[in-house]
C-alpha cells in the first residue's frame, strides 16, 4: 500500500504500508494457517525422531554399554541417523520458537520511570505528506489484537459495500477487542446505548467498489502508533485505535457526548487502563531488580556498620520497598527530578514542603523504589533509606535524653555511611527543642548525615523557616496535584480498593470523588481526600449491594453529602417541589417583603442547579430597613425551610464586634483559640450566615468581608483556608432607615430609593467597593397595619403550636387579634413590640390559667377582646 | 497457492535455517550469553567488591582493620570471581553447543544416511 501520511520519530519515518484488501487478507490468513501447520509438523517430526533415537538407544546401546555408544556415534547407524534428524528438527523448532516469541521490532523510546500520569508527554506530530527518510511500517508494532481490529474494520466496510474504510469502522471494530470493552464498563456504558445510532450511521456511509483506505483511517492508525510511543507502550493495542478513531470521527464524538462521555473523560479512562498495565509491567521489572537489594543494615560492599540506636527509632524504607510494602509512585515526575537534581547538584539535604495528603510520602516511597532499582545518583547508590520516627526520639523523655537519642541516630547514620535519613514532619523536632534542631544542623553541616525531611507549608512558615534548620535544607515544593493528575493517581489506587472491598468502580465515581472533594472538602488535600472518599463509597456500595457491586458517582455523592452536609445528589422530586415553592414556604413565616423573599429563593434555586459562580458564596445580600420589619425573620425562615432548621443559621451580632481586637474573635488569634466564624463555617460549610447590624462592626471587619464576598474564602489565624462558597451570607443593617421611612411615606419608587441609598445615604457607613460586592441590596419596607395584623395571626399560631404539645387547643377571636396588632405596632420599631405584647397579654394569661388548674388536656383556650380568656371544656373520655 | 506456500515454508526454511542460525539466531544467543555473565556478576556483586578492594569493611578504619579487610576482600573477590567464571563457563558451553549443533546435525545426517545406504 502506498502511504499518504507518516510520523517522524527518532529520525525514522513511520508509515502504514501494510496491504489491506481482500486478496492480501486471504493470503495472510492462509499463510498463518500454513505456518502453524508446518510448525506443528516439524514439532511432531522432532518428537518422532526423538522416540526413534530413544528406542534405538534402548535396544542397541543401553544393553552393551559405552563401546556400543561410540560405535553408534562413529559408525553409520540408525541411532546416529535418528539423533541427527532429531537435532535438525529441534533446530527448526528452536528457530520458530525464537521467531514467534521475539519482538519483531522495538518501539522507539521516550518516557521516564514514572511515565504513567504525566501531562508533559509529547505525542509526535503526524505529517499529512510522507517526510523523507528511512521508512518503517507501523503495522509491525501492532499487537495481534490490534491487527485483528484493523482487519475486522476492513471486513465491516466491505460487508456494507462502503467505498472507503473510515475511522467509524475502526471505532466499531475496536469495541470488541482488547481492553476496549473494559473502557465501556468503566464508563458505565452499554453498547446498546449507542448500537442503533452506529447502525444508522453505517447505513448512511456512501457505498462503492472497494473499500479503499480513507486518509482519516490511515492517520488514525499512525496516530495510534504515535500515541503508544508517547506513553512508552511496548506495542500498539486496540485501545489506542479506539481512542484515535474516536478523535477522528465527529459523529462518534457527538454520539458519546450524548451519553455524557466527552474527550476528557474518555482520555482519563483510556489512561486508567494504561496505568493498570504499566503498573503491572513496572512491578514485574521492579521485582527482578529488588532481588539484588540487601534488606538488612549491611550494604552490598559491606562497608556499613550495625546501627542499633538508629534501628530502635526507625523503619527501613528500602527493606519495606523490597518487601513490596510501599505504594508505587504515580506522576510527580517534576518533583522527583528536582529532588534527584538537588541531591546530585550539591548533596544538600532536601526538605519537601507540601500540604498534608498531597503525596510527600508517596514521593519518598518512589525514591525508595528508585534506590532499590539503583536508578539514582551515585551518592544514593548502595544505600538504604531509613525513616526516623521523630516522636520516638523526642517523646516521653527530657531534653537531654532526647539529645542523646538524636546524637545516637546521627552517629549511627554517619558511621555506617550507607544510610539516607527520612524525617517526616521535621517541625516536631524544631518545636520540641531548639537544641535538637541545632544538633541536626551541625550534623548536616559536617556532612555526617543526609536527610530528606517533610513539612507542611504552614509549619514551614511558622516554625521551620525561622529556625537554623532552614539554612541546611534545599526546599522542594510539593503542590497539590491538579484534578486531572489527581484523577489518574486515584485511578492507580482504585485497583487495591476494588480488591479489598470486592467492588468495581466506574470512572464517574472516581471523577466525582476528585472534582467534588476538590470543590467541597477544604480540610484536606488531593489526592488523599479523594482516595478516602473512594474507600468509603466502596464500603457503602458493598454494604448496599453486596459483592461485585458497581460503585457509581451517586455512591460518592452520598458519602460526600453525609460528610459535608451539602446537598449534591441529583435534585429529587420532593426537593424540586420544595425549591419551586420556596417563596410560599417562606411566606408562611414572613409577611410581605416580596422582593427579598424572591431574591433569596432564586439564589437557592440557582445554587442547587449549579448555575452559580463556583468561586463565590452562593449569594450575598444586604437587607436594609428599619427595625422589626422582618430582616432577621426572613433569614431564619430561609434557614428553617431549606437549611434544615433555624440552628443551621450561623448568626453573628456585629454590635459585639466593634473594637479592632474583635477581628481575632471572628478568625482566631495567632497561636490562640480558633475563630468563631471561621471554625463554624469550617464545620458547616453549607449554611446561612447572618451578620446582624453590620454597620456597627469595626471597619477592619468590613474589610475582611470584602475578600469573603469576592473570593468565597478566608484564611484563619492557623493559616487554614476556610471555604465560604457554599454559604448564603445575609447582612442586615439599619443604616438609612430614616430615609427609607421618609421615602416610603412620600411614595418614592423603589429603584429611585435604592439608588439614593447606595449613592448617598450609605456612603458614610459602607465603602462603595463593599456595597458593589453584594449580589443584591434589598430594601425592606416599613410594615403596614395590615402586615402587622397578619404577623399577629402568625404569632398566635405559634402560641397555639406550643400549647398543642400539652394537648390544649388555643385560638383568638378576630377582635382580639386586631387589638393585639394595634397595640403591638410601632412605626419606629415595626412589629418588634408585638412579641412583647403577646408575651404580656396572651402568654401571661395562659400561664396563670394553667397554674390555677383551670385548663386540662383537650380543653380549648379562647382569647377574646380585652385580653379575656375563656376556656371551652373538652369532651370527657 | 497452498502448495507454493507450504513448499516455501518448508524448503525455504531448510535453505535459510543455516543463514538464520548464524545471523539472527547467533545474535540472540550471544546476547543471552552476555546477559548471563552480567547477571552472574551482578548476583555475586563482583564489581562492588572490586571497587571497594581498599575500603575497610564494617567501617573499621584502624590499620589492622584495613589489612584484614583487604585480605578478606581479596579472598572474596577470588571466590566470587571463581563463581562468576563457573557460571560464565556453563553459559559458554551453552553458546558453543548452539554454534556446533547445526553443523553436527547436518554432518551427522549426511554421514549416517550415506553410510547406511552405501555400506
Amino acid at each position: 500500500m502506498v502511504p499518504h501520511a507518516g510520523v517522524l520519530v527518532g529520525g525514522k519515518v513511520y508509515v502504514w504500508s501494510e496491504p489491506l484488501d481482500e486478496a492480501s487478507l486471504a493470503k495472510k490468513r492462509l499463510a498463518v494457517k500454513v505456518q502453524t501447520g508446518v510448525s506443528a509438523g516439524i514439532l511432531a517430526a522432532a518428537f518422532l525422531f526423538f522416540l526413534w533415537f530413544g528406542w534405538g538407544m534402548f535396544l542397541h546401546v543401553v544393553p552393551n554399554g559405552m563401546p556400543a555408544f561410540w560405535s553408534a556415534a562413529l559408525r553409520p547407524s540408525f541411532v546416529g541417523l535418528s539423533f541427527s534428524l532429531f537435532l535438525l528438527a529441534a533446530s527448526f523448532v528452536i528457530q520458530r520458537m525464537f521467531e514467534i516469541t521475539r519482538k519483531k521490532t522495538t518501539m522507539p523510546d521516550g518516557t521516564s520511570s514514572f511515565a504513567t500520569a504525566s501531562e508533559d508527554k509529547k505525542v509526535p506530530m503526524i505529517e499529512s505528506t510522507v517526510p523523507d527518510g528511512e521508512r518503517v511500517n507501523v503495522a509491525d508494532f501492532f499487537h495481534a489484537d490490534a491487527m485483528k481490529t484493523v482487519e475486522d474494520a476492513y471486513k465491516l466496510a466491505a460487508s456494507f459495500g462502503h467505498a472507503q474504510m473510515l475511522p467509524l469502522h475502526l471505532f466499531i471494530s475496536s469495541l470488541s477487542h482488547g481492553d476496549v470493552p473494559v473502557v465501556f464498563g468503566r464508563l458505565g456504558l452499554r453498547f446498546d446505548a449507542i448500537g442503533d445510532a452506529l447502525n444508522r450511521r453505517l447505513l448512511s456511509v456512501p457505498t462503492g467498489t472497494g473499500p479503499t483506505f480513507s486518509e482519516d483511517a490511515e492517520q488514525a492508525l499512525i496516530a495510534a502508533f504515535a500515541n503508544a510511543v508517547a506513553r512508552g507502550r511496548s506495542t500498539v493495542t486496540p485501545i489506542e485505535l479506539f481512542y484515535e478513531a474516536y478523535r477522528r470521527d465527529s459523529f462518534v464524538q457527538e454520539l458519546l457526548y450524548d451519553v455524557k462521555v466527552d474527550e476528557a473523560r474518555l482520555s482519563n479512562v483510556v489512561e486508567w487502563i494504561r496505568i493498570t498495565d504499566a503498573l503491572r509491567e513496572r512491578y514485574d521489572n521492579y521485582r527482578r531488580a529488588a532481588a539484588f537489594k540487601p534488606t538488612g543494615p549491611m550494604n552490598r560492599s559491606m562497608t556499613a556498620m550495625q546501627t542499633p540506636a538508629l534501628d530502635s527509632v526507625s523503619e527501613d524504607l528500602t527493606a519495606a520497598a523490597v518487601g513490596g510494602r510501599l505504594p508505587m509512585l504515580i506522576g510527580r515526575e517534576a518533583q522527583m527530578e528536582e529532588i534527584l537534581r538537588v541531591i546530585e547538584g550539591g548533596g544538600r539535604s532536601v526538605l519537601l514542603v507540601g500540604p498534608e495528603g498531597v503525596g510527600k510520602n508517596a514521593l519518598i516511597s518512589g525514591l525508595a523504589e528508585l534506590m532499590v532499582r539503583e536508578d539514582v545518583p551515585k551518592m544514593l547508590q548502595d544505600r538504604r533509606l531509613v525513616s526516623v520516627v521523630l516522636s520516638a526520639v523526642i517523646s516521653g523523655v527530657d531534653a537531654s535524653e532526647g539529645q542523646q537519642r538524636l546524637i545516637g541516630v546521627l552517629n549511627d547514620a554517619g558511621r555506617s555511611g550507607n544510610v539516607v535519613l527520612v524525617m517526616q514532619n521535621i517541625e516536631q523536632l524544631v518545636e520540641s527543642s531548639p537544641e535538637l534542631a541545632s544538633l541536626l544542623v551541625d550534623a548536616l553541616n559536617r556532612r555526617l548525615a543526609f536527610v530528606i525531611a517533610t513539612t507542611t507549608p504552614e509549619a514551614y512558615a511558622q516554625t521551620v523557616e525561622r529556625s537554623p534548620i532552614s539554612r541546611v535544607f534545599e526546599v522542594v515544593n510539593v503542590p497539590e496535584p491538579d484534578t486531572t493528575e489527581a484523577i489518574r493517581i486515584v485511578e492507580s489506587k482504585v485497583g487495591a480498593i476494588e480488591y479489598d472491598q470486592n467492588v468495581i468502580f466506574t470512572y464517574d465515581a472516581i471523577e466525582r470523588a476528585v472534582l467534588l472533594s476538590d470543590r467541597y472538602v477544604h480540610t484536606s488535600y488531593l489526592p488523599k481526600k479523594a482516595i478516602g472518599i473512594c474507600k468509603e463509597a466502596a464500603l457503602v456500595a458493598f454494604k448496599a449491594r453486596g459483592e461485585n457491586a458497581i460503585v457509581t458517582g451517586d455512591d460518592v455523592e452520598k458519602v460526600l453529602a453525609a460528610k459535608t452536609g451539602i446537598p449534591m445528589t441529583q435534585v429529587s422530586t420532593d426537593e424540586k417541589d420544595k425549591l419551586l415553592n420556596l417563596e410560599s414556604t417562606i411566606h408562611a413565616r414572613v409577611i410581605g417583603q416580596d422582593e427579598a423573599v424572591k431574591a433569596v429563593s432564586s439564589a437557592l434555586r440557582r445554587a442547587r442547579t449549579e448555575l452559580r459562580a463556583q468561586n463565590k458564596p452562593i449569594s450575598t445580600f444586604l437587607f436594609l430597613g428599619p427595625s422589626g420589619v422582618g430582616k432577621t425573620a426572613l433569614a431564619k425562615a430561609v434557614a428553617a425551610s431549606y437549611f434544615g432548621g433555624e440552628n443551621a443559621m450561623l448568626r453573628f451580632d456585629m454590635s459585639e464586634y466593634q473594637d479592632q481586637a474583635s477581628v481575632y474573635r471572628l478568625i482566631g488569634a495567632p497561636g490562640g483559640e480558633a475563630g468563631l466564624m471561621t471554625e463554624a463555617v469550617r464545620r458547616n460549610p453549607f449554611s446561612l450566615i447572618l451578620l446582624d447590624e453590620f454597620e456597627k462592626a469595626h471597619p477592619n471587619i468590613l474589610n475582611l468581608f470584602l475578600q469573603v464576598f469576592d473570593e468565597g474564602r478566608l484564611t484563619d489565624s492557623a493559616g487554614r483556608t476556610v471555604d465560604f462558597t457554599n454559604c448564603i451570607i445575609i447582612v442586615t443593617s439599619n443604616a438609612g432607615s430614616a430615609y427609607i421611612q421618609q421615602a416610603v411615606s412620600e411614595g418614592v419608587p423603589n429603584d429611585q430609593m435604592k439608588t439614593r441609598l447606595i449613592e448617598e445615604e450609605l456612603r458614610g457607613t459602607y465603602r462603595p467597593e463593599l456595597l458593589n460586592r453584594f449580589d443584591g441590596v434589598i430594601v425592606f419596607h416599613p410594615l403596614t397595619p395590615d402586615d402587622v395584623q397578619q404577623i399577629t395571626y402568625l404569632m398566635i399560631a405559634q402560641v397555639a403550636e406550643r400549647l398543642e404539645a400539652k394537648g390544649i387547643m388555643f385560638r383568638a377571636t378576630d377582635e382580639a387579634v386586631q387589638e393585639l396588632s394595634t397595640k403591638g405596632y410601632d412605626p419606629k420599631f415595626g412589629a418588634r413590640p408585638l412579641r412583647r405584647i403577646i408575651q404580656e397579654e396572651v402568654d401571661n394569661a395562659i400561664a396563670t390559667a394553667l397554674l390555677e388548674g383551670k385548663v386540662s388536656r383537650r380543653d380549648t383556650i379562647v382569647l377574646h377582646h380585652g385580653g379575656r380568656i375563656e376556656i371551652e371544656k373538652g369532651k370527657a373520655l | 497457492m497452498v502448495f507454493r506456500l507450504v513448499a516455501s515454508e518448508v524448503f525455504g526454511g531448510v535453505a535459510l535455517l543455516p543463514v538464520w542460525w548464524y545471523t539472527r539466531g547467533l545474535s540472540i544467543m550471544t546476547e543471552w550469553f552476555r546477559k548471563s555473565v552480567k547477571d552472574a556478576s551482578e548476583a555475586f556483586a563482583l564489581g562492588v567488591w572490586m571497587k571497594n578492594l581498599f575500603v575497610p569493611m564494617y567501617g573499621d578504619n584502624e590499620w589492622s582493620g584495613r589489612v584484614i579487610s583487604f585480605g578478606v576482600r581479596f579472598a572474596m573477590i577470588f571466590v566470587r570471581g571463581g563463581a562468576v567464571a563457573a557460571w560464565s563457563a556453563v553459559a559458554f558451553v551453552g553458546l558453543s553447543l548452539y554454534v556446533l549443533v547445526l553443523p553436527a546435525a547436518i554432518l551427522g545426517l549426511l554421514y549416517h544416511s550415506v553410510g547406511l545406504i552405501l555400506f
